[in-house]
Parts: C-alpha cells; sequence; structure tokens
C-alpha cells in the first residue's frame, strides 16, 4: 500500500466537496491544516479511515488527541500525515 | 474534584420534550445560503438529517414545564414532595430572576420548594445531576432537575456552521431516596478553554453595543455577531477526544466496574463521529454508545443525555433494571460522568411541544 497515494486520493475526494482552490495541486508544503476547515479535516479522517479499512481489512483509528491541535496536528502537511499513519499502523499491528 | 459516590438515591422518571417543528437540513439551503457541497458535506461528516426546534415565542422553560407536567399526570410522584427545581439552562427567560423559580409557581410546586437556575451547556446534565444527587443525599425527599435549551437565544440565524446543528429540548428529571446501587461522579473544569465556545460580548466584561450586535461575515464563513455563539470546532474536538474516554476509564475504575457491566454509555450528542472514536478508544461496543440523537433532533445542549435516552433507549429503561455510564462535555470548558442504576423508571418516548401546556 502506498501511503502518500491513500492520502493524495482522500484528499482529492474531500475536495470535490470543499472545491478548495489549494488543494487542487497539493506539494508536500501545502499547509493541509491551514486550507481545512474542521469539518474539512474530519471529512479526510473520515476518508482515510475508510481507504485504510479497505486496504488492511481492519478499522484504523486516525483521529486523535493532537488531531485538531494546532501546534500539533499531524494534518499540517502530507508528509507529517504520511509518518503519522504508518505509525498508527504499525501501533495497531501490535 | 474527587470522586463522590452516593447510596440509594437514583432517577425515577425523565421526559424530554422538543420543539414542535422539524425542519430537514435541505430545507435550511437558503436561510443559511448552503451550496449542494456544503449539504453534502454535513450530512457526510456529521449525519446531519433534520433537527426539531421550537417556535419564535417558546422559552426552554416552556418545554421542561411540559415534561415536569407529563411526569406528574402520569406517575405517582406528589409534587408536595418535590424540595427542589434546578433548571439547567443557557437560555433563561429573564437575566433576573432566576427561572426555576418562576418554573415552581407554573408547576404548582410547594413554597418549601427550593429553586435555581445553573448556566451551564453541554455538561449541564450531569453538574444538575450531581447537584440533585447530593441534596437528596443530605435529606431532601425529591428534587426535580430541568435541563435544555432554546437555541435562537445564542446561535446566530445566519450562522451556518453552528444553527444547523442545533436542537431544542427541554428534560425533566426526578432524583428521589429509593433502594439502589451505589452511583458514582466526577466532574472537571478548565477555563482556560473558555475562548474556544464563548458569546464573547453582551456581558459585564465586554459589554453589548451596536456593533457587537452586528452580524458580520467571519473568516471561517459564517455570519454571525459578537453577541453570537462562536466554536472553534478544532479545539472541541480535540477536548472531547482528549477528555471523555480518561474520565469514563477513572470512573469504571472507581466504581470497580468493567466495561461489560455497563447496559449503555449514553454521552453528550456532540456528533458521531467524536462519539464513535470515544467508543473505540473505550474499546466499547458500538450499540452500547447511542449517537443518533444529533442527526434527527439536532444538538440538544444540556438535554442531550435525557433526550437520547427519551429518544432511543425508552423501552429498555422502562422495563429494565440497568447499569449506565454518561458523560457530558463542552462550553467553560467543563466535563463530568456518572456511573448510574435505573430501575425500570418512567421514560416515555420523546414528546413534542404542544401549546396547550404554556
Amino acid at each position: 500500500m502506498n501511503l502518500r497515494n491513500v492520502i493524495l486520493d482522500a484528499l482529492k475526494t474531500v475536495n470535490e466537496d470543499l472545491q478548495c482552490e489549494a488543494l487542487e495541486h497539493i506539494s508536500e508544503q501545502t499547509p493541509l491544516f491551514e486550507v481545512l476547515d474542521s469539518l474539512g479535516t474530519l471529512d479526510l479522517i473520515l476518508e482515510l479511515e475508510s481507504s485504510l479499512r479497505n486496504e488492511l481489512g481492519r478499522y484504523i483509528a486516525v483521529a486523535n488527541e493532537q488531531s485538531m491541535n494546532r501546534k500539533e496536528t499531524p494534518f499540517k502537511t502530507i508528509v507529517t500525515l504520511e509518518a503519522y499513519l504508518a505509525e498508527r499502523i504499525e501501533h495497531e499491528s501490535h | 474534584m474527587s470522586h463522590i459516590s452516593f447510596s440509594n438515591i437514583a432517577i425515577t422518571a425523565m421526559v424530554t420534550t422538543v420543539g414542535d417543528q422539524i425542519i430537514a437540513l435541505e430545507d435550511e439551503k437558503e436561510r443559511f445560503g448552503l451550496d449542494d457541497e456544503t449539504v453534502a458535506r454535513l450530512q457526510k461528516t456529521i449525519g446531519l438529517k433534520t433537527r426539531y426546534i421550537a417556535q419564535d415565542d417558546v422559552c426552554t422553560s416552556d418545554l421542561c414545564v411540559q415534561s415536569a407536567k407529563n411526569i406528574f399526570e402520569h406517575t405517582a410522584i406528589n409534587k408536595e414532595e418535590i424540595e427542589a427545581l434546578i433548571f439547567v439552562t443557557q437560555s433563561a427567560d429573564y437575566k433576573a430572576p432566576s427561572t426555576a423559580i418562576i418554573m415552581q409557581d407554573r408547576l404548582g410546586l410547594p413554597k418549601s420548594c427550593a429553586a435555581f437556575d445553573i448556566n451551564l451547556g453541554c455538561s449541564g446534565f450531569i453538574y444538575g445531576l450531581f447537584t440533585a444527587f447530593s441534596y437528596v443525599n443530605s435529606g431532601m425527599k425529591k428534587v426535580l432537575l430541568c435541563v435544555g435549551d432554546v437555541n435562537r437565544h445564542f446561535a446566530g440565524e445566519k450562522d451556518k456552521i453552528l444553527t444547523p446543528l442545533m436542537g431544542d429540548a427541554g428534560s425533566a428529571i426526578i432524583i428521589e431516596q429509593t433502594p439502589s446501587a451505589q452511583s458514582f461522579f466526577a466532574l472537571y473544569s478548565d477555563g482556560s478553554g473558555y475562548q474556544h465556545l464563548i458569546i464573547p460580548k453582551g456581558g459585564l466584561r465586554e459589554p453589548s453595543s451596536e456593533q457587537s450586535r452586528i452580524p458580520t461575515l467571519r473568516d471561517d464563513g459564517s455570519i454571525r455577531s459578537d453577541e453570537d455563539l462562536f466554536m472553534d470546532g478544532k479545539e472541541v474536538f480535540n477536548f472531547a477526544i482528549k477528555t471523555v474516554p480518561p474520565l469514563i476509564k477513572e470512573l469504571l475504575e472507581y466504581a470497580g466496574y468493567e466495561n461489560d457491566a455497563i447496559d449503555y454509555f449514553v454521552l453528550h450528542q456532540a456528533n458521531p463521529y467524536i462519539l464513535k472514536t470515544i467508543a473505540s478508544r473505550l474499546k466499547v461496543s458500538p450499540e452500547k454508545v447511542p449517537l443518533e440523537t444529533g442527526q434527527i433532533y439536532g444538538n440538544q445542549n444540556s438535554a442531550s443525555i435525557p433526550g437520547t435516552i427519551n429518544g432511543f433507549l425508552s423501552e429498555p429503561f422502562q422495563t429494565s433494571d440497568l447499569t449506565i455510564a454518561i458523560a457530558g462535555f463542552g462550553i467553560g470548558l467543563s466535563w463530568g460522568g456518572a456511573v448510574l442504576h435505573t430501575h425500570a423508571i418512567y421514560a416515555p418516548k420523546t414528546l413534542r411541544y404542544t401549546k396547550d401546556e404554556r
């Protein structure tokens, strides 16, 4: 499973409703958390959980206590999000 | 606060009345200027379908009075034995006096009944219940607890972020001395987060002015004034995920129960994803955590826990002995929980408000 592609696909789906210009051409520097409102972040979490369930055949809880914390959110960029998801999957495997 | 427990005190009746207007999200597109994409997002992420709201001339106390009258009409509970009326709300009839005192007269309760308001939102049912249990524990026979809000009092008329989530409800609950196993409570506050859910102006700190009453377009796309409720959704989400699972865990530990001993976890109905996440963190089976209240009735603030029981769990609560865990969390920031026992209480299905009751 390519996590980066999972994230990009999820963001594409979220943006179908959100229609945010900054999400149309995502780079590693795109400040996801600043671009997404709370509903958008929640939508992204739901999309990611759904994709991960399809890929892995089990539920991975994507939200944590810092999900929507400006300073510590793993949703800052696709790079931080990818690292976070890898850690979540690893954690849930044990 | 340290944990507190009570013995031989329990809820014996619970009734919730909701506003009589059912509004589907689709029908509010024009009012809030929602496009099809935003409606789709709200339905997908929060599951919004409908909400029940009160007419413009109906107050929270009207909904609670109907609920309380229903209890007195359908049970053997004697009004003369009500020794306190506690009204938890953020939408009082008047700035002063306390609405509870007016309700004492409307309900024909004895003048020997203490009556006062508590200003709290989504944690309010737990705080009110704790206060009621404490009063009964100190010797009162029966306490009537009323909780709820009519949201037009503080939710901006054009606020497309917050207002479509809100529903109007008023619950009445009787707490009395009765044979029952121990109940357990824990209450918390963190005022450092007060700005995350706030009506910024219109109080003494930031007085009302012509400017503060004018709704304007905000960065989050909503139209509201500084005298309307503001919510930082991201911060409130974090707060709920961070505080509620540990709260339930510590309560169960204090009570000496495992998850299996709890029949239902009835939590404030903030949004279904928050509830699902909390259930997942607690490793609780989803069918024990009802989460539809917000989607059908709207966010009922302090009435959302009784609103969930009357709305979706009326049958088991009326027919069975149950052990439940409850938790409320929200404005303040404030949160609290309890582990309680109920014994086939009077808890009919949610009522809709009828004007005849006023």
